[in-house]
């Protein structure tokens, strides 16, 4: 165990990059299968038990498939595209604590990158996503996938300030950008949902925004745009960004879980007399459950509402969640100084 | 030695795609250059341990404004145009100045004494040491800015505002069917509100 010490950044590395792939084939499924019971359908059930090998059936296919680049594409932005997509969306979880265990007496947290800037590290390169959706729109040099992009880029731009300013009441209550700080506050002060309602109810939507999931999937809106910036791509290019949103969503979870959450903390878990090191592990459980929660909750949300129009979207982002946001940090303020 | 060659490796990069962005003839390509400069000029910046600018730089410049810059190639039709003039008719004058720029810096590379000292190591809490800095010695520079760019965001509203009239008037279609006339219709609405 002692030899193992240094290596343990690399460890958590290689441990949370098995973690982030594997979400994506759980989450296809349990799209799919949440989706079938909101609508009253039984959904993918002919591949291995209960449907449960569809995702292998489904990566096996894109792996397989033919790998179309049409003639009237940009090569190089095209190519480029589904690359940057995956490229935040990891990039992102090198900052994000999973918990805290205990390794010979010594608390240790599983985090990969510490950082003083973490939160401002996660917005800047969840930033960078749109890029991804705007190369590939324009690279696919088609109109649908013009629109898309082009709504894709107001849209993540629009939504990005109210995202920021619903996370500067926490941090001014807390006093730290370091995620793991913010969640030693919760566990000592209370959940973040309880200490800056407003705040957390503005990040769950702007986080919907940020990772262009229904009721904001505008940039995609296949009634109207075929399938948005992703029109001209097939097999393994398309799972791409299939990847990027799914890993998107994922990370959108674990700042939700961080900031609101309380982390990986379990209410009343000091007070029942465990061992610290098991109390550690069931920590980790418990932030993974919180994850899979909200995970469920992007899909629940997904295929309970319908879609924004245009207009409502951009007079939503502007006029309602921005003001908003404003008052809470000016009051958040009031009540400190107070 | 590791911290060098990551050095001269953005380094490298960012003059390159510096390079790029004026020299390659399209302008979406540009942009999209630009944006891997200010990458670059980012890494330079964790390099340095300055981990804040370097995240500023990606979250205003590659989030923002390079995505604005983007965002209006993509709205302007015919911008891509490949044949189209590079240069301006400053071609001439501008090169003579922007050596003379570069002879200016030189000379000041040259002639200053460079000490070098320790590098002291950055303070954790340099956020708290920039925030009270900003609020503190530095509140007249930064009420000037803030104040500046709130003038800047009311032009900006009031010239979109002027910009929104104008052409609807005259883009009225006559022949138009459903869509052109619910325009009209609203122009109309508009007109007698006045």
């Amino acid at each position: 165990m002692e030899a193992l010490m240094p290596f343990l950044p690399y460890i958590f590395i290689l441990v949370l990059l098995v973690l982030y792939l594997s979400v994506v084939p759980i989450m296809i499924q349990v799209e799919r299968k949440v989706s079938a019971w909101v609508q009253y359908r039984i959904g993918p059930n002919r591949v291995g038990p209960r449907g449960l090998l569809q995702p292998i059936a489904d990566a096996l296919k894109f792996l397989a498939k033919e790998d179309v680049i049409p003639n009237h594409v940009n090569k190089w932005l095209y190519i480029f595209a589904p690359t940057l997509m995956v490229f935040p969306a990891f990039f992102v979880f090198g900052v994000i604590p999973f918990g805290a265990i205990m390794i010979n007496g010594q608390e240790i947290l599983i985090q990969v990158g510490k950082t003083n800037i973490g939160i401002l590290y996660v917005l800047a390169v969840s930033s960078l996503g749109v890029y991804a959706i705007t190369f590939g729109s324009w690279a696919s040099n088609n109109k649908y996938s013009l629109i898309g992009g082009l709504r894709s880029a107001a849209q993540m731009m629009s939504y990005e300030l109210p995202m920021g300013l619903s996370i500067l009441g926490m941090i001014m209550v807390v006093g730290s950008l370091r995620l793991e700080d913010i969640v030693r506050f919760q566990i000592e002060n209370g959940w973040g949902i309880l200490l800056q309602p407003v705040g957390a109810l503005l990040f769950i939507v702007t986080a919907f925004a940020e990772t262009n999931r229904l009721p904001f999937d505008l940039t995609e809106a296949e009634a109207e745009l075929v399938g948005g910036y992703h029109t001209e791509y097939s097999s393994m290019k398309f799972a791409m960004f299939f990847l990027g949103e799914y890993c998107n969503m994922f990370t959108a979870s674990a700042m939700i879980t961080c900031l609101f959450l309380g982390g990986w903390h379990v209410p009343f878990i000091g007070s029942m007399g465990l061992d610290p090191a098991i109390v550690g592990y069931i920590q980790v459980v418990a932030m993974l459950m919180k994850l899979g929660f909200l995970m469920f909750f992007f899909v629940w949300v997904r295929w309970s509402l319908p879609r924004f129009r245009y207009d409502q979207l951009m007079n939503l982002g502007w006029k309602k969640l921005i003001p908003l946001a404003l008052a809470n940090v000016i009051i958040t303020a009031i009540v400190m100084a107070m | 030695m590791a911290h060098a060659l990551m050095f001269y490796l953005f380094a490298a990069l960012a003059i390159a795609a510096s390079l790029a962005v004026i020299l390659h003839r399209n302008i979406f390509k540009s942009a999209t250059f630009l944006a891997g400069m200010l990458f670059c000029l980012a890494a330079l910046f964790v390099l340095l341990d300055a981990e804040f600018i370097a995240v500023v730089q990606v979250l205003i410049y590659i989030g923002a404004i390079t995505i604005l810059i983007v965002f209006a190639i993509m709205l302007t039709t015919k911008i891509n145009d490949e044949h189209k003039e590079q240069f301006n008719s400053q071609k001439f004058l501008a090169p003579i100045l922007a050596l003379g720029l570069l002879g200016l810096i030189l000379t000041i590379v040259v002639k200053i004494q460079w000490t070098t000292a320790e590098i002291s190591p950055v303070p954790s809490d340099i956020l708290g040491l920039i925030g009270t800095a900003l609020l503190s010695d530095f509140i007249f520079p930064f009420d000037v800015v803030s104040i500046l760019l709130l003038v800047a965001l009311i032009g900006a509203t009031y010239i979109a505002k002027q910009e929104d009239r104008k052409p609807l008037v005259t883009e009225v279609d006559e022949t138009g069917e459903h869509g052109d006339g619910k325009v009209k219709h609203a122009l109309h609405a508009e007109e007698v509100e006045h």
